[in-house]
């Protein structure tokens, strides 16, 4: 379907169920969506508890810091975490978030149990925050749980197919515009730096990414080695920041094209692993959340979702 | 009823953009973020593209010792590297900007917790032009920062 149809049907609810209704392709799509976000919805879960896990041992280590260098440093985290809180906080915390784990899996999630996580969620990761890293430390994770409060979960009817599958995609782009505002702004500093020419480099420049590599290893005194042989080249680089400019920039517009989930999923996770390998740029929660929610799991498993003639 | 819920989503959604925005503004005017979710800025220009680039390093010695030595940063049994390197470039920001006393004893608890086995400190400040680093580790210029 072309976009300006997938754009009229993303703004109107009313031309989204009149479609649903009517267009075979079109009621597949949803169904496919609806069948893969309930999927996700359940193994982003199961991440959830491997990251309370995390969470558990991060606590025990930053228990074994000095206490005088946790740092409050954003409204968020001065209001609901103002200094180190004790043990007992931590892990009462933390066994709260197992118990609406479990009871989310096995059962279809109630919205009061998916605040609880999502405040579980939200107050836990202050603690990774704590000691001068920036506040977008496991932000999309959290938002992940923080935009799907008032999404089903379970099978729904006829009747509410559209608007479910309208809030998925409002959803979708409530976790993809993170990628598109981080393309606008290298979008703006690009073409100010084009036109600054102010001799710096700019990511466009046949070093760029030789420099960000470099800093970005010797931040950790990680030794500059015969790794830097990559960089021999500098085309494929410009080519794949183009890349990477325009799969950010346009990121939202993702969410028009289910389709294409897979695509767009296996081209984020492909920028986070170069990232991570070529500038020691270490996004570990992040790909993970992405790769669950895109992942096209009716392709693998045999479609169980029937919506209801209720 | 479903409909009411799909507006929910589609309002949060908007409410955690706009907030976002206002973050932005209010980061810049100095009155800092006030919604840590979405403002998100990194690597719009490549790191080291004024050519110029500082790093904080340790350097630690004993008492007896003549010179300081350079402290690599390095896995620690508490901070992982990424730890290491923000929280110490934090603290030291923290302290450049106010000089107290307060800022001062949480950097030398944090340098006395990552280095215990020393008992005089400095904080140097280490610049370095990226492509001469390649091919030399240790071409870069020093600056005291702090002493302990």
């Amino acid at each position: 379907m072309c976009m300006i149809h997938q754009l009229r049907l993303f703004f109107s609810s009313d031309k989204t169920k009149a479609a649903f209704e009517t267009d075979s392709v079109f009621r597949n799509q949803v169904k496919n969506v609806l069948q893969d976000h309930f999927i996700a919805r359940k193994v982003l879960n199961i991440l959830t508890g491997f990251w309370l896990m995390w969470i558990l041992e991060e606590y025990r280590i930053v228990m074994l810091r000095p206490a005088s260098i946790y740092i409050a440093d954003n409204y968020f985290v001065r209001l609901f975490m103002p200094t180190l809180p004790c043990a007992l906080q931590v892990y009462s915390v933390i066994a709260i978030g197992f118990c609406t784990v479990a009871y989310n899996f096995y059962f279809s999630p109630l919205r009061i149990s998916k605040v609880i996580l999502t405040a579980t969620v939200m107050w836990l990761n202050i603690l990774p925050w704590g000691y001068g890293f920036f506040s977008h430390v496991g932000h999309v994770f959290v938002l992940s749980h923080l935009l799907g409060i008032f999404l089903p979960d379970v099978n729904v009817s006829k009747e509410n197919a559209a608007h479910s599958y309208l809030s998925m995609q409002w959803y979708y782009l409530g976790i993809v515009a993170n990628y598109s505002m981080s393309g606008i702004w290298k979008l703006g500093g690009l073409i100010y730096k084009l036109f600054a020419n102010d001799g710096t480099i700019h990511w466009l420049h046949p070093k760029a990414a030789l420099y960000n590599s470099i800093v970005g290893f010797h931040k950790y005194d990680i030794p500059l080695t015969s790794q830097f042989d990559i960089f021999h080249f500098s085309w494929p680089w410009q080519v794949g920041f183009l890349i990477i400019l325009l799969l950010q920039t346009f990121a939202v517009f993702i969410v028009l094209f289910p389709k294409r989930y897979f695509l767009f999923c296996i081209a984020i996770v492909t920028m986070h692993f170069v990232n991570i390998t070529a500038f020691a740029i270490m996004f570990i929660w992040q790909p993970l959340v992405i790769f669950i929610l895109f992942f096209p799991y009716h392709k693998i498993f045999n479609p169980t979702l029937s919506i209801e003639n209720k | 009823m479903q409909k009411k819920i799909y507006l929910l989503t589609k309002y949060l959604v908007i409410a955690s953009l706009l907030l976002s925005v206002v973050s932005i503004y209010s980061t810049k005017a100095g009155w800092g973020e006030i919604y840590p979710f979405y403002f998100w800025k990194l690597y719009s220009q490549p790191l080291g593209n004024t050519k110029v680039v500082s790093e904080y390093r340790i350097y630690a010695k004993q008492k007896s010792d003549s010179a300081f030595c350079r402290m690599a940063v390095k896995d620690n049994y508490t901070f992982t590297v990424g730890e290491y390197v923000y929280t110490l470039h934090r603290l030291v920001t923290d302290y450049s900007n106010t000089r107290s006393e307060t800022n001062k004893n949480r950097l030398y608890d944090f340098v006395k917790h990552v280095e215990p086995e020393y008992e005089q400190y400095e904080i140097i400040k280490e610049t370095y032009r990226p492509l001469e680093i390649f091919k030399n580790e240790n071409v870069y210029d020093t600056s005291v920062e702090i002493i302990f």
